[in-house]
């Protein structure tokens, strides 16, 4: 069952599962948008039902019904105070769904530290696009499936082992291609992705090394599978002939891409690459002699992506991230997880 | 999930529609999705128009219905059940149809969901017709036929026939020369119609504005220096005569204002519309001559009122939200784009301004207004040339199914920036 507080705050009316209508953070949130409201769930409270913010009653009553049951959705649009629903429907369940894909695709936290692999954005996304033509009736965005399927690569799910589940799912898209006009594309099967647990091993001789510390990457900094989630950064200072010199280490994501990274400690600006042979995105930069006598809360590593983010910005605490670790490793054995997930 | 409906004093549209749609079964299914609902085409195309026409039956319009039409409204649908079924049917058959011709191009919901409809009280269920596949058939090819590249090859041989160059570039240089001297009126009446439009819109108050020319007054300041430009509609300094231009590709096309005349009429054809609603080739081709020398370039009145209402809901929208609205319709929009800001977050999409966003994209979601113009322009001009009516409650529809478009446009666009390699699969 599931507890409902209803608040109205200007000309929103929240239905939410936590008693201040606060949104998640970002990196626990699954989202779907619908026609008059937004659906999120909190990918860390595991409520069937998502909070929803309704800005557009009117257009909310017509699919409400359908997520929370016929009484709960008219207490909503109509009363406050908390209120309870045990609804269950095909449409609910797809929008749940929906929403849990796309906050893997978003924050899928792969990681060779924590050992959780990466996912198969093809899958991912074939996936997505089935559950967006489970609740296209109330999606706020009129060409959902057609996007969604222009998006779909059946090379993913066709490369599979034998899973009864993709012979359906590459079936019903087929169909739903079909149904929409959407040509489904095909890309040449790609290799099979590398061993995450091998490029794990990379070491890296230090000399000389005259101080040294590190810090968690901020996930918001850096776009998905990039950057291991779970491992840290780690910066060394050393001695060379002509003078100071600060490595950064940036252990890379499982199947990481090839974009670079920036590291700033101090006022030092370290361009980092990814090393195909170790697995780590890896720069080096003079340090000007100063920098041995700065106090250590202004030696504090910040690593960020340029192509994701104009400046790195503070890091937020993000305690939560263990947990979504923790989460993403029971999701790859749970038998009602998506495709991506259990075939990772 | 009928249990909640006898509940309250009014019960949710979509429930009704849901609940009377499980009862036609599995003979609807090609009309329903994934979950058993009607397709939002379905309702869009086949059941509010053609079957429970809430404009001209208000009861069965808007979100709730009264508790004492919902028996009728169920009954309805439900008599309307065999054609439903009888369309599904056909639409299965034209599916099929379509494959074996070879046709890949546009939605096959939007293009055959009424004609098979047609087809279902024409011919009734098509299991019982020996000839079924040939008249699926023929409907692919009738539809195809009415669009595509044999359309576009006459205009070109039109637009290139040296006498008709002649004549053609005279007659636009006349309608440029004889553009008479816009005039500002003052008070306007569209601020009210915004405040109203996205929930009760006022029909009288939106004919008052086209009567009284309120979008031809407005257009007045375009021709102001960089007034045009700034709105994104061309990218010179004010707006000047567009060249007749004998080339057109669907990429690259230049703001509205700049595209010769071949590739306004080109835009436009390779869009959706039906061929039967648009006039001859030649008498189009003069239309938009016409059309280039009118105020925004429109040649309907309310067209321009459109223009000038889609302008005022879009001024000011940016990332800070502490600003007065100036309309109902202005407040919606910019709650729309603050929640598109939340909803880059949660999607974790590039932040605009990374070394990874080229400038252009960057300028457009920081400066939305302009690509908004474009598109409400390209979507005004498509619905004149197909002849389309625009009412009071078809305003708020386009006006916001117009920015919605935009962002999310743009959203593909910053996903698609850090997939260079194509994404991993």
């Amino acid at each position: 069952m599931t507890e409902l507080h209803i608040t109205r705050a200007r000309d929103i009316i929240h239905a939410a599962t936590e008693p201040t209508p606060e949104r998640p953070h970002p990196e626990r949130t699954a989202l779907v948008e619908a026609r008059g409201a937004l659906l999120h769930w909190d990918i860390l409270n595991r409520d069937p039902h998502p909070t929803a913010e309704i800005h557009d009653p009117d257009l909310a009553a017509d699919w409400l019904w359908d997520i929370y049951g016929p009484e709960t959705a008219a207490a909503i649009l109509d009363t406050t105070g908390p209120v309870t629903t045990q609804w269950a429907s095909p449409v609910l369940d797809a929008a749940r769904r929906l929403a849990h894909l796309r906050w893997a695709e978003a924050w899928w936290p792969s990681s060779h530290a924590a050992a959780v692999p990466a996912l198969n954005i093809g899958l991912l996304r074939a996936e997505a696009a089935w559950r967006t033509a489970g609740i296209e009736h109330l999606l706020d965005d009129d060409q959902a499936v057609e996007r969604a399927l222009a998006d779909t690569d059946l090379t993913a799910l066709e490369a599979l082992a034998d899973d009864p589940a993709r012979h359906e799912l590459a079936a019903a898209l087929e169909d739903l291609a079909d149904d929409y006009g959407v040509e489904l594309r095909r890309r040449p099967a790609q290799l099979s992705r590398e061993d995450w647990a091998l490029a794990a091993s990379g070491h890296h001789p230090v000399d000389f090394a005259l101080a040294s510390g590190g810090t968690l990457v901020d996930w918001a900094q850096v776009p998905q599978g990039l950057v291991d989630a779970a491992a840290g950064a780690t910066w060394t200072l050393t001695q060379r002939e002509s003078g100071l010199a600060v490595t950064v280490t940036v252990p890379a994501a499982p199947e990481a891409r090839d974009l670079d990274l920036t590291a700033r400690i101090a006022t030092v600006e370290i361009p980092l690459r990814l090393d195909p042979d170790t697995g780590h995105f890896t720069g080096e930069a003079e340090a000007p002699q100063t920098f041995l006598l700065l106090p250590a809360n202004q030696r504090e590593l910040r690593v960020h992506s340029p192509d994701f983010v104009k400046h790195p910005t503070e890091p937020a605490d993000a305690p939560h991230r263990a947990a979504l670790i923790e989460y993403a490793r029971t999701r790859l054995t749970d038998p009602v997880a998506s495709l991506a997930e259990r075939t990772a | 999930m009928v249990q909640g409906i006898s509940t309250g004093p009014a019960v949710p549209r979509g429930m009704l529609i849901a609940d009377a749609w499980a009862g036609l079964g599995d003979a609807v299914a090609p009309l329903s999705n994934a979950s058993g609902r009607p397709l939002a085409r379905t309702v869009k195309l086949l059941l509010d128009p053609l079957v429970l026409r809430p404009t001209m039956n208000p009861r069965f319009a808007g979100g709730l219905i009264d508790v004492e039409h919902v028996d009728e409204l169920r009954r309805t649908i439900l008599e309307a059940g065999p054609a439903l079924a009888a369309t599904a049917a056909w639409f299965r058959l034209v599916k099929q149809a379509r494959r074996r011709a070879g046709v890949t191009e546009g939605n096959p919901q939007d293009r055959y969901f009424q004609r098979c409809f047609e087809l279902a009280h024409t011919h009734g269920d098509p299991a019982a017709l020996p000839d079924a596949a040939a008249i699926a058939a023929e409907t692919v090819a009738d539809v195809h036929a009415e669009r595509g590249d044999v359309t576009v090859d006459r205009l070109r041989r039109f637009m290139t026939d040296p006498d008709q160059v002649v004549r053609l570039a005279g007659l636009l240089h006349h309608a440029w020369a004889d553009r008479p001297d816009p005039q500002p009126l003052s008070p306007d009446g569209l601020t009210a119609f915004l405040d109203t439009c996205a929930h009760r819109p006022d029909e009288r108050l939106w004919k008052a504005l086209a009567e009284k020319e309120v979008g031809t007054a407005e257009a007045a300041e375009l021709d102001r220096p960089r007034v045009a430009r700034d709105y994104g509609l061309t990218a010179k300094a004010a707006p000047a005569p567009p060249e007749l231009g004998d080339r057109a590709s669907k990429r690259r096309l230049p703001p509205p204002f700049d595209r010769s005349i071949m590739e306004r009429l080109f835009a436009a054809f390779t869009a959706v519309f039906q061929r039967e609603t648009m006039a001859d080739i030649p008498s189009m081709v003069v239309g938009e001559i016409h059309r280039s020398a009118a105020p925004w370039q429109l040649a309907d009145e309310p067209s321009r009122v459109a223009m000038a209402l889609g302008r005022d809901a879009t001024t000011g929208i940016d990332h800070r939200t502490d600003t007065t609205p100036a309309s109902d319709a202005n407040a919606r929009l910019q709650a729309r784009y603050s929640r598109e800001a939340y909803v880059h977050a949660v999607l974790r999409r590039p932040d605009p301004e990374s070394a990874s966003v080229p400038e252009d994209l960057k300028h457009e979601i920081l400066h939305v207004q302009a690509p908004y113009l474009r598109r409400l322009w390209a979507r005004l001009h498509g619905r004149e040339l197909r002849g389309e009516t625009t009412a009071a409650a078809d305003v708020w529809d386009l006006l916001d199914g117009v920015f919605r478009s935009v962002l999310l446009d743009q959203r593909d666009r910053l996903r698609r920036i850090l997939e260079k390699d194509g994404g991993r699969t």
